[in-house]
């Protein structure tokens, strides 16, 4: 059945894959993959709860759930900046240490 | 026959999900988020998101997905993954139950968010019913963000501008 | 609304689908033809049927040595040359991604056709209406770029799965071109969607066929072709065209898999129905865009005439209408590969930095101030008719 609770489920489980990865994975890249991972998750709970309360309002305060719609494009947006920046960051530390695993990476640790 | 095609989608994204995360080989994991996304967006238009999937697409398929394969492919030596052999199982079981740990605080919100929503809200729990026009949301997004919205509007812009300035700087070879 | 829907669909898809693929073979062989035309050769003219030549030989009708109908047949035996090849996996290869990436190259050039409408629409009774498209999506155009965005995984994974050094600098090469020549499109793209103030491709179409006041400064006769948008975007019209060139990997553009550096780019290792399906996908792909061209430049399966046609009351007639629509649909379409085609057997190629500055330097900022232009000229246009801000007005002030 297509219900919210069914949406919010699978947007659970794709936030708790991408938390998995961020935890158990030491690749920079994957653990940039699993937060965009996560941000796609809360963008699919955003998109359900608009569709909920679209359907909810009655004729005179009709709307179609743009507000939802919006959140998760402003969400879009801002991972895309993420992403930009996070690479870039990434590459950097990759032509500076020739390595993309998090354990090599601890050297204001000591 | 709409819902068979829901279902498809769920399992199709869950499992990809779930792929990308234990995947060894890094490309194979950037194959498997492309199907998420892929999934996500088709679960967009069954929302009535028709505008939210199309710009999924656009920007995380056609934009971010391939800023990674583009960081993957030069930074080669990581497609096989060394660093996952030597921490091994015990790191992806920590992970999993990470995971489920997440997992269930989220079934327990929904369901604790199910009860309120059932009382005010008949159709939380039944099907989706095709009470809504996607073309008027689509319009709608449209007018909320010359209206109301302008301010994060533009504010968005600027951020994206900043990021992109920003990468460059960042990735740029110092020059002196 | 029950399975008939979905059989109606289905009987659509595989009407657009089956028609463009066979019609690919064909343009190869169109392709091999003008080659030679170009480069004053004879071109494929062995595999042909043996009657109409000789028919003509012996009516004194042969030129020299060319045969005037030999080769025709030759895309039949290309197709059964790459069907019954073996196919070769390499050795390192990363078996699942190098079977899946020619997947990737054909469908999302496949998929956008399902928007773009062919013709019009055929009333055959009072309420029965066939739409000569097979879904006409509320975020039409921007369901092209979603999916051509796709197209350059295809290319990415078959370069990357083959474990070659060539391929993989074509897969490279083919995401850098397409994600650089994407933001120019959606430019362009952008521009035509403000000025026809809509982006379904069949309200473009209609748009065009309608004329009108275009641009709130262009007052047009819609019964000529004056309202097509090569008229009134002349300058989005040539980025359009240039940036399809480059989206499709074609010869000024085709560093992907340029022979000369790559051996065969992407494609190196691939070879029968692989090969096959990358092959199909740059033609279908080249065919896409021309369909996209012609919808938003050539006003679609528009021409002149066609009010006065489509004036009758009889089915035929309206019928015929439709038809004529269609024949020039496709001319149109195919005027682009043809236009394609003749670019490639004429210019070089590009330099890798030349394709980069084209991109970034001369066309992105060229659609922008096409834009900013296409936006000035748009605003002190009165609001068209078809516009009912009531609703929404509401919702807006109701979310404040």
């Amino acid at each position: 059945m297509f219900t919210l609770t069914n949406c919010l489920i699978l947007a659970g489980i794709i936030f708790a894959a991408g938390v998995w990865g961020v935890i158990a994975r030491r690749n920079v890249l994957i653990m940039l993959i699993s937060i965009e991972l996560m941000l796609n998750a809360v963008n699919l709970v955003f998109a359900s709860f608009a569709r909920t309360h679209a359907g909810l309002a009655q004729p005179p305060q009709a709307h179609a759930g743009e507000t939802g719609q919006l959140f998760a494009l402003f969400v879009i947006a801002v991972a895309a900046a993420e992403a930009a920046v996070g690479l870039a960051i990434i590459l950097t530390i990759f032509r500076n240490r020739a390595t993309v695993d998090t354990d090599d990476m601890q050297t204001l640790k000591q | 026959m709409a819902t068979l095609i829901f279902w498809l989608v769920v399992l199709v994204t869950v499992a990809s999900a779930i792929a990308v995360v234990t995947a060894r080989n890094i490309l194979h994991a950037a194959f498997s988020l492309c199907l998420t996304f892929l999934g996500v967006a088709a679960t967009y238009i069954f929302l009535h998101a028709d505008f939210v999937a199309a710009v999924q697409l656009i920007v995380y398929v056609g934009g971010i997905l391939v800023l990674i394969m583009f960081a993957i492919m030069f930074s080669s030596n990581v497609v096989e993954d060394t660093a996952e052999g030597r921490r091994g199982l015990l790191a992806l079981g920590a992970g999993a139950a990470g995971m489920a740990a997440v997992f269930a605080a989220v079934l327990l919100l929904t369901s604790r968010l199910a009860e309120p929503l059932k009382t005010a809200n008949p159709c939380a729990n039944v099907a989706y019913a095709a009470t809504v026009s996607v073309e008027a949301g689509q319009t709608g997004i449209g007018h909320c963000l010359m209206g109301p919205y302008l301010l994060p509007f533009e504010v968005v812009s600027v951020l994206l501008l900043a990021a992109l300035i920003g990468a460059v700087v960042i990735v740029r070879k110092e020059v002196r | 609304m029950g399975w008939e829907l979905y059989v109606l669909k289905a009987v659509a898809v595989l009407l657009i689908f089956g028609g463009v693929l066979s019609v690919v073979p064909f343009l190869v062989f169109f392709e091999r033809k003008i080659s030679a035309f170009i480069q004053d050769r004879v071109g494929p003219n062995r595999v042909g049927l043996a009657g109409p030549d000789s028919l003509l030989e012996a009516f004194g009708f042969r030129k020299g040595t060319r045969r005037v109908l030999g080769g025709w047949l030759q895309p039949l035996a290309d197709v059964i040359k790459l069907f019954t090849k073996e196919a070769l996996i390499p050795a390192h290869a990363d078996r699942p991604l190098y079977l899946l990436a020619p997947l990737f190259a054909v469908l999302p050039p496949l998929l956008a056709f399902v928007v773009i409408p062919v013709g019009q629409d055929i009333v055959v009774s009072s309420g029965v209406l066939v739409k000569l498209q097979v879904a006409d999506l509320h975020v039409g155009i921007l369901f092209v770029l979603a999916v051509a965005s796709l197209s350059a995984y295809g290319l990415a994974f078959g370069g990357w799965a083959s474990n070659s050094k060539f391929p993989l600098l074509g897969g490279v090469r083919a995401m850098a071109q397409m994600v650089s020549y994407e933001v120019g499109m959606v430019l362009v793209i952008l521009a035509l969607v403000m000025s026809y103030d809509s982006v379904s491709l069949r309200d473009m179409v209609s748009r065009q066929a309608a004329g009108g006041t275009l641009l709130g400064i262009w007052d047009c006769d819609g019964d000529w072709i004056w309202g097509w948008g090569l008229f009134h975007q002349p300058l989005a019209f040539v980025l359009f065209a240039i940036c399809a060139l480059a989206e499709n990997n074609r010869l000024p553009f085709d560093l992907p898999e340029c022979e000369s550096e790559l051996v065969g780019g992407y494609h190196t290792e691939y070879s029968s129905m692989g090969f096959g399906m990358f092959f199909q996908g740059e033609y279908i792909a080249m065919m896409a865009m021309g369909g996209l061209l012609a919808t938003m430049f050539l006003g679609g399966w528009h021409y002149p005439g066609y009010a006065w046609l489509n004036a009758s009351d009889s089915l035929l007639v309206h019928l015929l209408a439709a038809l004529i629509g269609l024949a020039v649909f496709g001319v149109k379409m195919l005027g682009f590969v043809f236009f394609a085609m003749w670019v490639r057997w004429t210019l070089p190629r590009f330099r890798w930095d030349q394709l980069m500055r084209v991109g970034w330097k001369g066309i992105i900022p060229l659609a922008l101030a096409n834009l900013v232009l296409t936006a000035a000229l748009n605003l002190p246009a009165p609001a068209p008719a078809h516009e009912k801000p009531d609703r929404n007005l509401t919702a807006v002030t109701r979310d404040r």
